[in-house]
């Protein structure tokens, strides 16, 4: 028996698969309001921090501020849905926080019948709804759903493959319509890039986005990541002012896709930091649409797995 | 589980938790190798479109069927309670384990049904009249790899029922089942879930060497 909490008018839910029970004593951060509790953090830590320039709190702030603000007026039944964020500190303190929960954004039938599917890896902080919201309109473009599994505070590890696998097989099951013949996408965001390497081989993805991501050339130059991606499409979206996520690992880490035939395309863009998905959401939802539709699901072939 | 169609009623067994699974140092291994995932442990909605389908028509007592990619086996236990004598096959152990139990939850003994290992890419020399596959064509690979299965062991006039939600995967199943000697005819219908949800699909006749239609 599953249960979720729908805000089916939205097309968001958010999807408790009653299969564990963990202890959660940061559970009243999850019933405030998600804005308040991220903006109040902003206002405090983008001051704090020693390392951003006042400037970049400032858009920080902005950015931040006007994207739940956009959430409040477009889903406001999605806002008030309980939140994860606690299963973040549980994470910190070394507690269980992987529950099998799942963001989803499901597009109605009268935009898509059948849609494709597109899993999101969210980075550090936890798993925000303002991220899942933030792909609403890509999706409906698209005619994709959207998942995002929560991985507590967001330390994508060995149990990346797991936490992805879980979410999709429940969610098919769940909604019949979403067909991954359609396209099957992983993006990840900031550390979720961890996430999105670990677990590159563990679907049949159709492409893989690297959006402010973390990207260790070391793993991706291993022999079952190469193997398995040669000739397949890569899209790598990066900030030239991100501070969190050196460019320089990011150029480095290109090469390495490069040099063993991966069909990577690197997007630069100028001036934008760590909060590019957010700041310059048009821009990087129109790259990534025509980056779909360019390499779409009939132009995949994926070779036999290594001996 | 219990399914309810409104008209008949079954158990079906399944595992309380599949993220175990997800753990199998073997289940991971498969996956690497082919994408493996364990979606025998889910109940499709392809499968209960097939049972409701199953159930619509009358069949002669006794009817040999074998279903493959049997997963929890809701097709084979719908063919069993009208008198179909059901061989549940999936390349997953306890798949075929599951099914067998639910077989017996519902009353039905060695008598009705079997069961044994079947991957679609070695297909045993044996032949059925009636092959179920209850969401077997969810990937354009598997698409070959059944119709290659039904050739073999799909007996002579015999008629394999398959059924889909609409599954991309199955755009070309007209022409790859015409390329294997075969015709195809698809009806539409549908069915109630488990959750009690209606879902679509399509109903996929596959005979030898008719006319094909739609």
């Amino acid at each position: 028996m599953m249960r979720g909490a729908p805000a089916e008018d939205s097309g968001f839910f958010s999807i408790w698969p009653a299969r564990k029970a963990v202890f959660r004593p940061f559970r009243p951060i999850s019933n405030m309001p998600e804005d308040r509790v991220v903006n109040a953090g902003a206002a405090v830590f983008t001051r704090l921090d020693p390392f951003m320039a006042r400037h970049h709190a400032r858009r920080v702030r902005q950015v931040l501020g006007q994207n739940y603000a956009a959430i409040r007026a477009e889903s406001p039944e999605f806002m008030a849905l309980p939140g994860v964020s606690d299963l973040a500190l549980n994470h910190l303190c070394g507690l269980h926080h992987d529950t099998g929960h799942y963001y989803a954004y499901i597009p109605a039938e009268s935009v898509v019948m059948k849609p494709g599917l597109l899993v999101f890896l969210h980075g550090n902080a936890g798993n925000l709804k303002l991220f899942c919201h933030r792909w609403k309109n890509l999706a409906n473009s698209l005619g994709l759903a959207v998942l995002a599994p929560t991985n507590g505070f967001g330390f994508w590890g060995r149990n990346s493959a797991k936490v992805i696998q879980s979410a999709i097989i429940d969610a098919l099951g769940r909604w019949p319509k979403i067909d991954p013949g359609h396209g099957q996408w992983l993006v990840g965001l900031s550390d979720g890039g961890n996430g999105l390497t670990r677990a590159a081989n563990a679907c049949p993805w159709h492409g893989l986005v690297y959006l402010s991501a973390t990207m260790r050339a070391k793993e991706l130059a291993a022999h079952d990541f190469i193997h398995q991606w040669k000739n397949r499409p890569v899209l790598v979206m990066h900030g030239r002012a991100d501070h969190n996520v050196s460019p320089r690992m990011v150029h480095k880490s290109i090469e390495v896709l490069q040099a063993g035939a991966v069909d990577v395309s690197a997007e630069w863009y100028d001036g934008e930091d760590h909060f590019l998905t957010l700041g310059a959401a048009d821009a990087v939802d129109s790259r990534i649409a025509s980056w779909i539709r360019a390499v779409g699901p009939d132009h995949i072939a994926r070779p036999a797995a290594s001996s | 589980m219990s399914w309810d169609n409104g008209r008949r009623s079954l158990w079906v067994l399944r595992p309380q938790d599949f993220e175990p699974l997800l753990d199998d140092p073997d289940v991971r291994l498969r996956n690497a190798a082919d994408d493996y995932m364990p979606y025998w442990a889910q109940a499709w909605a392809g499968a209960f479109v097939l049972a409701d389908a199953l159930l619509q028509k009358a069949w002669p007592p006794g009817t040999q069927a074998l279903e493959i990619g049997c997963g929890l086996g809701v097709t084979g236990l719908a063919a069993l309670q009208l008198g179909i004598k059901v061989d549940f096959t999936d390349h997953e152990p306890l798949a075929v384990a599951f099914a067998l139990a639910s077989a017996g939850a519902n009353g039905f003994g060695a008598q009705a049904c079997g069961g044994y290992l079947l991957d679609y890419r070695w297909p045993v020399d044996r032949k059925y009249p009636l092959i179920l596959g209850g969401e077997v064509l969810y990937e354009e690979r598997l698409v070959r790899q059944v119709c290659g299965l039904l050739v073999q062991m799909l007996a002579p006039g015999g008629e394999a029922w398959l059924a889909d939600p609409y599954r991309r995967a199955c755009d070309r199943l007209d022409e790859i089942v015409a390329q294997a000697g075969m015709t195809l005819q698809s009806i539409e219908s549908d069915a109630l879930t488990n959750r009690g949800e209606r879902v679509k699909g399509y109903v996929r006749i596959i005979r030898h060497g008719l006319k094909s239609g739609s």
